[in-house]
């Protein structure tokens, strides 16, 4: 418990940029993570030794994750912050909201994926785990996985290249 | 001819076999729309990469380091508590685990640093000056004192930061090994603990306390200069580190 708990110290930068990657939300960030480290103390033993420690922590972090947005839709509230972000009228007070939230356009269009697309992206093309990994961990054939992965990845480009080209 | 996007998706990310890399790279090749599929598929990948590297550098907030350790947050199930972490709250994140950062030890040179910090504040929101602030004693060696040999606490080094601030190695016996500690000092005066690290038995002659790792990377992620020349140093400390 005792080397887990320092191996979890050292991976708190990563665990936020996931779940800050994950919500979009900085509140979220902090409270997915301490949740998560809480989780992983009081049932130690559900991680193996030997085996990545990040992705068993990715693991429950996404899990408290689901959870949080079933709850916030059964409350009938927003699942989404971006969706809430959007929604925000004035072009020049969302684009101030932004800058201050620190939310680029790669951001936004990684929010405006769906949760199960996002979450491909972020651990495979942020957090650089394998497709396998990224299978297992979210519990879906690799194949489904690589075809959302791959849906997404065309859309951000497409998303990114069209805003590109409509600021020019 | 067509080609599964998921398999131009591990064509991109290099992750087919020789083999089949080399008879996709050939249908690429031959396939201006392919080509393009594969273009988007790496750029879509490349976007985010970075687009989330700002929160690794952000300082993790106290209560998650609480939480990493077990010390029981209010309102959670009591949890047996571990010692706390030697890094304080607001040093820039590690990269990866410190390999001297054995926990058992920490635990033992914690609580040598509480008694040398004498109100090394912990509790949350507990001290006005925040925790990580050094007790008296502590604070007046590396005010004032000069890098070198000493019987107790020992100041190692001195580094001046970009910004003009300054940090201080310093040791302090522990048992057979020693704790080596890194105080950086703040602008409006006092001293601040960013990180320390119990280094086991005299095994070995121990590098000076800049070359442990742990330090070391604190030390390059403050944008600190090389230890100061002894003259430096003395000049430094009568100008009171401005």
């Amino acid at each position: 418990m005792a080397s887990l708990a320092s191996d979890l110290v050292a991976l708190l930068p990563r665990l936020r940029r996931f779940a800050r990657s994950l919500t979009g939300s900085a509140e979220q960030t902090d409270d997915l993570v301490q949740a998560a480290c809480e989780r992983a103390l009081r049932w130690p033993e559900g991680f193996t030794p030997g085996t990545r420690l990040d992705a068993w922590m990715f693991r429950i972090l996404r899990n408290l994750w689901i959870d949080e947005r079933r709850r916030r839709a059964a409350r009938g509230g927003i699942a989404e912050p971006v969706e809430d972000h959007e929604t925000l009228p004035g072009a020049d007070g969302e684009a101030e909201a932004e800058a201050r939230l620190g939310l680029g356009e790669v951001e936004r269009a990684l929010l405006r994926l769906p949760p199960e697309q996002r979450e491909a992206v972020v651990l495979i093309c942020i957090e650089d785990l394998s497709y396998r990994e990224a299978a297992e961990l979210t519990g879906v054939p690799m194949g489904t996985l690589m075809s959302r992965l791959a849906r997404a990845r065309l859309a951000l480009a497409r998303e990114l290249g069209t805003a590109k080209a409509g600021d020019a | 001819m067509s080609v599964p996007v998921q398999t131009l998706m591990a064509f991109a990310d290099g992750a087919l076999p020789p083999e089949e890399a080399a008879r996709v790279a050939a249908l690429v090749a031959a396939d201006p729309d392919l080509a393009r599929q594969v273009a988007e598929l790496r750029a879509g990948r490349a976007a985010v990469r970075d687009a989330f590297a700002a929160v690794l550098r952000e300082p993790v907030p106290d209560r998650l380091i609480r939480a990493a350790t077990g010390a029981s947050p209010p309102g959670a199930a009591p949890i047996p508590p571990p010692p706390r972490p030697v890094a304080s709250n607001d040093n820039p994140p590690l990269r990866c685990p410190p390999p001297r950062w054995r926990l058992p030890a920490v635990a033992a040179a914690a609580s040598l640093l509480l008694g040398l910090a004498g109100g090394w504040a912990l509790a949350p929101g507990g001290d006005p000056a925040g925790p990580g602030r050094l007790g008296r004693a502590l604070e007046a060696a590396l005010e004032g004192a000069p890098s070198g040999a000493s019987a107790g606490v020992a100041l190692l080094a001195s580094h001046r930061l970009e910004d003009g601030g300054v940090c201080r190695s310093f040791a302090a016996p522990q048992g057979e090994g020693r704790l080596l500690g890194l105080a950086c000092r703040e602008p409006a005066g006092g001293w601040r603990l960013r990180a320390a690290v119990a280094q086991q038995g005299g095994d070995a002659v121990r590098p000076a306390g800049g070359e442990d790792p742990l330090l070391a990377e604190m030390l390059e992620r403050l944008g600190a200069a090389p230890a100061m020349a002894p003259a430096e140093e003395r000049a430094a400390i009568a100008r009171g580190w401005r």
